[in-house]
């Protein structure tokens, strides 16, 4: 056998060590990849265990939470420096590879050397992929084994070179792509894990502890009357009103959940949120928050109210209050208080609506692009 | 034909000219794990959550019901009575005529003709052809829906992949992502994709849908020269976007780089895509909005939607 190291913590004999129980051996060494430290070699099963050590661990802060990314982000560190050890143990470099090496490394992931796909990129292809990417290609992968990383939206297909059925890769991006399927199947096993240990208590407290990357600085603001010179080119086109095809998203799914969390709970609304949680008074919904909306569907071509008048029911029913005609504070929370839609699902349901400006880069969400341009106006 | 069918023609065409061998295999040998609804008054598909286990049991209802549209899900189920138990989905693709958002004909938002419903057919056949080539997908089947195209994809790849994966499909199918610039010029892979829409597009485009993209109007004009587009369309075919870059200066080509993409985002329903509980028209049902046939089409190139999906009560109508 060419490696005995475990680099793959979900691969059938590592699952066999995952009996619901861990020993202390298991601890110990979730310990030490926490900590980075170079030790003996830790025998299989605890090392398999100590894996899951982690996961369970970050499992109890909840699969999104910092713990969780952290525990994930150890495991891809300590994966690929065993990887790349083992490369390199073979020493390993551009010019020697054997193509056929990595894929007899990695368990379970379906890489071929490209002679062996039968692809031949044009020429001209390889020069541009080796000049932006400073590595030739050299394998060949079954787009369908990427899905999980693309679930995740690790990877984009977009980005990658595809060409009859196979993604054809770089070494580098060989390993990030076994790294991504191993990263969400971490997720999926955070998902599903219920060990009750109390020791797993002091590891999710250290996974506290590691430094993972953020997208953007935590802000703090309260909050605050709107300023429309900070909104987002989509709502900034739902405000113009919108033609048929896209009106009812646009005004109702849209312009309302967006309006309402940047008027009302700009920051950190948290799940299942009620306005009742963060006014004591209506007229902050009555006074500010329809009027913007009322106006845009009044633009709308129809004007969306005029065949449709049942659309302000369900406003008030996507700003948490029921289908009401009549908004009461008690109210609030018979109907969920829907959340400012992804950028990603604005483009798919009305793409009309979306034309980035240079501050939507690296915004996932209209309502970060909002908060974000306030605060730096503020600071 | 593009009127309403009324409830007599309806149960007409059911009774006469419907038959079971319309209805395409795939969806045949998979009735009992979809779910099927009905449109009984032109209200929208409200009858929903019926299972129906036999292609008898098809036919029998139809006839008798002679519904105003019918759907079958593109989801497999164990349950499909309820819903429950979901086993996969198709992948599918619809280009509806009446929402594409640059014409050759003069049909606003919402209308549909020939030239449209042919724009729609070219387009959803290059679609497919991204399948094939590049995610080597072989079980593309078609549907002429009515008033636009499906293209439903039964590989055993796509059928468990979740709405995250299939709107990555989607965005590189229909080019609704901005390659890298350094890589805008690869002969095959996403680049070309995005090229070939590129492509489509230029025919397509005029002073109206450039306004308000950011391109300064002088430069939009020198772009629009046939000469130059014709040089333009020469050099994306061999990959290349020298004179595009040029007429247009770095921040023009940007815009019109964002301009592609949006219009490339409006051509495919996306929530059709991404949906993995749908319904869809059901092949050799009847769309009785604008009085044609839903047909299951084995010839994509050669197929005429006004020879081979008007039904007979429309012909006769006069």
């Amino acid at each position: 056998m060419l490696n005995t190291t475990l680099l793959n913590p979900f691969s059938r004999r590592a699952l066999r060590c995952f009996k619901g129980k861990f020993s202390d051996g298991a601890f110990a060494e979730a310990r030490r990849k926490l900590s980075g430290r170079q030790g003996s070699e830790p025998g299989f099963e605890e090392d398999a265990q100590s894996f899951f050590v982690l996961l369970c661990a970050g499992a109890l802060r909840g699969v999104s939470s910092p713990a969780a990314r952290a525990a994930k982000e150890v495991i891809k560190k300590v994966l690929a420096s065993r990887i790349w050890g083992l490369l390199e143990q073979r020493g390993v470099d551009e010019r020697n590879l054997d193509p056929e090496l990595l894929p007899m490394l990695l368990e379970d992931f379906t890489l071929l050397p490209i002679s062996r796909a039968g692809i031949e990129p044009p020429p001209e292809d390889l020069r541009l992929l080796r000049a932006k990417q400073g590595e030739p290609l050299l394998y060949a992968l079954p787009w369908k084994e990427l899905l999980p990383a693309l679930r995740s939206r690790r990877v984009s297909l977009a980005r990658l070179y595809i060409s009859r059925g196979y993604v054809l890769l770089t070494l580098k991006q060989a390993i990030a792509c076994y790294l991504e399927s191993i990263a969400e199947r971490c997720d999926e096993f955070m998902r599903l894990a219920s060990v009750e240990d109390p020791r797993l208590e002091d590891i999710a407290v250290l996974l506290e502890e590691v430094p993972v990357s953020r997208t953007s600085r935590p802000v703090k603001l309260g909050a605050k009357r709107l300023k429309e010179e900070c909104f987002p080119p989509c709502i900034r086109a739902t405000l113009a009103g919108v033609g048929s095809g896209s009106r009812n998203y646009a005004i109702t799914v849209l312009l309302t959940s967006f309006i309402s969390y940047a008027r009302i709970a700009p920051f950190n609304a948290g799940e299942n949120a009620r306005i009742a949680d963060f006014v004591r008074d209506l007229r902050v919904v009555t006074e500010e928050v329809l009027p913007v909306i009322y106006a845009a569907a009044e633009r709308c071509s129809p004007p969306l109210f005029e065949d449709q008048p049942l659309e302000k029911l369900n406003i008030n029913y996507h700003l948490g209050f029921g289908l009401t005609e009549e908004l009461r504070l008690e109210d609030s929370g018979r109907s969920p208080w829907y959340f400012v839609p992804n950028c990603e699902k604005i483009r798919r349901e009305a793409p009309s609506l979306c034309s980035p400006d240079r501050h939507c880069r690296d915004v996932r969400n209209p309502l970060v692009y909002y908060t974000r341009r306030r605060y730096r106006r503020e600071e | 034909m593009f009127s309403e069918a009324t409830p007599a023609e309806r149960r007409r065409y059911y009774r006469e000219e419907w038959g079971l061998s319309q209805v395409p295999d795939f969806i045949l040998d998979t009735l009992s794990e979809r779910e099927f609804g009905f449109d009984h008054t032109g209200d929208g598909p409200n009858d929903r959550y019926n299972l129906i286990t036999t292609p008898a049991q098809l036919e029998g209802v139809l006839i008798s019901a002679a519904p105003y549209a019918a759907y079958s899900s593109v989801s497999f189920y164990s349950r499909p009575e309820r819903r429950k138990g979901w086993r996969g989905a198709e992948l599918v693709f619809d280009v509806d005529a009446k929402d594409l958002p640059l014409r050759r004909c003069s049909c606003v938002p919402g209308e549909v003709c020939e030239v449209c419903l042919d724009d729609a057919r070219g387009y959803i056949m290059e679609v497919a052809e991204v399948l094939r080539e590049d995610f080597a997908l072989k079980e593309l089947h078609f549907v002429y829906s009515g008033r636009g195209y499906h293209l439903r994809v039964l590989d055993e790849a796509v059928l468990e992949m979740q709405s995250q994966e299939r709107a990555q499909v989607l965005d590189y199918v229909a080019g609704g992502v901005i390659p890298e610039a350094e890589l805008l010029e690869l002969r095959r892979g996403y680049p070309r994709v995005f090229r070939q829409r590129i492509l489509r597009l230029l025919s397509l485009l005029n002073r109206e849908v450039m306004r308000g993209s950011g391109i300064a109007p002088k430069r939009a004009a020198a772009l629009l020269r046939p000469k130059t587009l014709r040089r333009v369309a020469n050099e994306l075919e061999e990959g290349s976007f020298a004179t595009l870059r040029e007429v247009l200066g770095v921040g023009g080509f940007a815009c019109f780089l964002e301009l592609v993409r949006r219009l490339n985002a409006e051509m495919l329903d996306a929530k059709v895509t991404v949906d993995v509980k749908r319904i869809l028209r059901l092949p050799s049902s009847l769309h009785s909005k604008v009085s044609m046939k839903c047909v299951y089409v084995k010839d994509i190139e050669r197929f005429d939607p006004f020879k081979h999906a008007v039904p007979r009560f429309v012909r006769e109508r006069d």
